[in-house]
């Protein structure tokens, strides 16, 4: 619990955008996305994460029907 | 002699960097370090308070930095171990009054004579922060598990990175085995995972903590204690000792029962 909520704390943190920031940028990537593949929106998962010598946004994009 | 100076901080106040200060300079002058403590909270001090040296006060590090005194004369030579320093923070003054540039000068100097440096940062991002990191080599990070700590500790950490203070580490303070099983706490994996950084030490909640802070005796100096214990194997990491962690140790079965039935 406390640590998805962290997380997603976490992810506003460090990219330093507003949730409703977020919210649009996850759309438009959704959008784009859904041009070329079909995507299943329910099971996006957006994270932010710290490597040795940077931060990356790390996206999963499930596609739909897909296991 | 070339000291390495290691700044105690956390962005968040309240989560025992006053105390890991106190306790990691102790440890590390038992191994016969010549160690100086640096309390930066200019305005709030305290690290006097928990190390018992409160009465020995006559100079403080702005009045070293306006030449009122020398250096060694604002030092407080420690009751208990000759290598062991404190350099007070003043209390009637603000954070402005030292710089940056100001404590790299002091520490340098520190250096030439001492093999630790410990800097007390003061909670915050702001200049007292800055103050606390200008001279330093490497950083300790205090959380607690919680999440408004360790959001605090994600923060400081890309501020020092940014400052090209590298690989920070963190104490993870105040943890509870108990809660952690009952999933009431985060783990020590889930945030070491989070904040991608190296761990130098996990520090116990332990009573004693607030009966030594109250005695003035860092509870390093106590044998018996489970956080003196942790304190001391921080000091040795830092010395560059390989030690594992200690595991985090449950109630025994005879403290469970008296809890139960009311009577610890």
């Amino acid at each position: 619990m406390a640590k998805e909520r962290l997380q997603f704390i976490l992810v506003q943190d460090r990219v330093k955008l507003t949730p409703d920031e977020m919210d649009a940028m996850r759309d438009e990537l959704i959008g784009v996305l859904s041009k070329y593949i079909d995507v299943d929106s329910q099971k996006i998962e957006m994270d932010v994460k710290r490597e040795d010598d940077m931060t990356a946004l790390v996206a999963n994009f499930p596609l739909k029907g897909s296991k | 002699m070339a000291g390495k100076t290691i700044v105690i901080t956390s962005g968040k106040g309240g989560v025992g960097k006053t105390t890991s200060s106190a306790n990691i300079g102790t440890a590390l002058a038992m191994h016969g370090n010549k160690v100086c403590l640096i309390d930066a909270d200019i305005g709030l001090r305290n690290l006097d308070v928990v190390m018992g040296l409160e009465n020995r006060i006559v100079y403080d590090i702005v009045d070293v930095v306006e030449n009122n005194c020398r250096l060694e004369q604002a030092m407080i030579r420690d009751k208990r171990y000759d290598g062991l320093y404190l350099l007070p923070a003043a209390q009637t003054r603000d954070k402005t009054s030292v710089t940056p540039f100001q404590m790299q000068e002091l520490i340098d100097q520190l250096k030439e004579d001492m093999d630790y440096i410990i800097v007390d940062s003061p909670a915050g991002i702001e200049q007292g922060f800055k103050n606390a990191i200008a001279g330093a080599d490497r950083a300790i990070i205090v959380t607690t598990p919680e999440i408004s700590a360790v959001r605090d500790a994600d923060r400081i950490i890309g501020l020092l990175e940014a400052e090209g203070l590298r690989d920070p580490e963190v104490i993870i303070n105040r943890i509870r085995a108990d809660m952690v099983d009952r999933g009431d706490m985060m783990g020590i994996d889930d945030m070491i995972e989070i904040l991608a950084i190296n761990l130098i030490g996990i520090v116990p909640e332990d009573e004693g903590i607030v009966v030594s802070t109250n005695k003035g005796e860092p509870i390093a100096l106590n044998d018996k204690a489970k956080a003196g214990q942790a304190y001391r194997n921080i000091a040795r990491r830092i010395m560059g000792e390989d030690l594992p962690m200690m595991p985090l140790e449950k109630d025994s079965f005879i403290t469970r029962f008296k809890k139960l039935v009311g009577l610890s």
